[in-house]
């Protein structure tokens, strides 16, 4: 998936719920059919971004496949956009988790940052 | 009854975890002061528990919880699919009482009043009979035992 494709499921993310159903953009309904997509590892990836730095220790993302990171992240960001608990009492931890999961890309976690505020 | 007569104290919260840790195999750490839980507990994989801590002076036969901690505590743990745990620290006869917000388990609601507020705080919450915690007994951890330079 090269950047542009990325930016906009990031955008779809943003603006529509996290079901493939709901997904009208095309990267996004394919990621939801990717073959390393796996619901357990989205989950273990949102707990290491969110809770790695609480602990003072550093996430090994080499061990997490990017698609099961960017669950990871749109799972943060939706529950951010809702603004309810649990995450309204940890925004920080979990911007900072979004951050670490999209180390590659921190002008996205940037975008949303700034959508969000 | 129980009453709500919490005394912070990361020295005191730091020696609880790590006697969680050692009851449980696991990592722990205490979280910054201003996070909404008090503590995790991890292995090199994963986070498998979060929770609160509190230290009560006297003995009672049911522990106070205030319910916004429990929601909060299940809520996060929907999300998150950690264990919730919640934990008093009895300075009366210096155990640890352990309870999985998971676990089946009755309690009384009713309101409190915090001694040590300056305010008239007050908090809705449970009290949940001893029967229902797991009663850890420091002294009988490997290596544990209250000291004087671990609880200031």
């Amino acid at each position: 998936m090269n950047e542009a494709d990325f930016f906009l499921s990031i955008s779809e993310i943003l603006t529509k719920r996290l079901t493939p159903e709901k997904a009208t953009c095309r990267e996004v309904r394919r990621l939801f059919q990717h073959p390393e997509r796996d619901d357990l590892e989205i989950q273990r990836a949102t707990r290491l971004a969110v809770f790695s730095k609480l602990a003072g220790v550093k996430p090994r993302w080499e061990e997490v496949h990017l698609v099961n990171r960017l669950f990871a992240y749109w799972t943060i960001l939706t529950g951010l956009r809702r603004r309810e608990e649990p995450w309204e009492s940890i925004k920080d931890s979990a911007w900072n988790g979004a951050e670490s999961l999209l180390f590659e890309l921190p002008e996205y976690v940037a975008k949303a940052r700034e959508e969000l505020a | 009854m129980s009453r709500i007569s919490n005394i912070n104290n990361s020295a005191r919260e730091e020696y609880i975890v790590s006697v969680l840790s050692r009851e449980t195999g696991l990592e722990g750490k205490v979280t910054p002061d201003l996070a909404v839980f008090d503590f995790l507990l991890f292995d090199d994989r994963d986070y498998r528990i979060i929770g609160e801590i509190k230290t009560r002076t006297d003995f009672y036969q049911e522990w106070f919880v205030a319910d916004h901690k429990i929601d909060w505590l299940l809520k996060a743990n929907e999300t998150f699919r950690c264990t919730p745990w919640f934990v008093i620290y009895c300075l009366e006869d210096k155990m640890i009482y352990r309870l999985n917000l998971y676990d089946d388990y009755e309690y009384e609601s009713v309101t409190r009043t915090n001694r040590y507020s300056t305010g008239n705080q007050t908090d809705k919450g449970r009290d949940i009979p001893l029967k229902y915690w797991e009663r850890i007994d420091p002294n009988s951890s490997p290596n544990g035992g209250i000291t004087s330079i671990q609880i200031k």
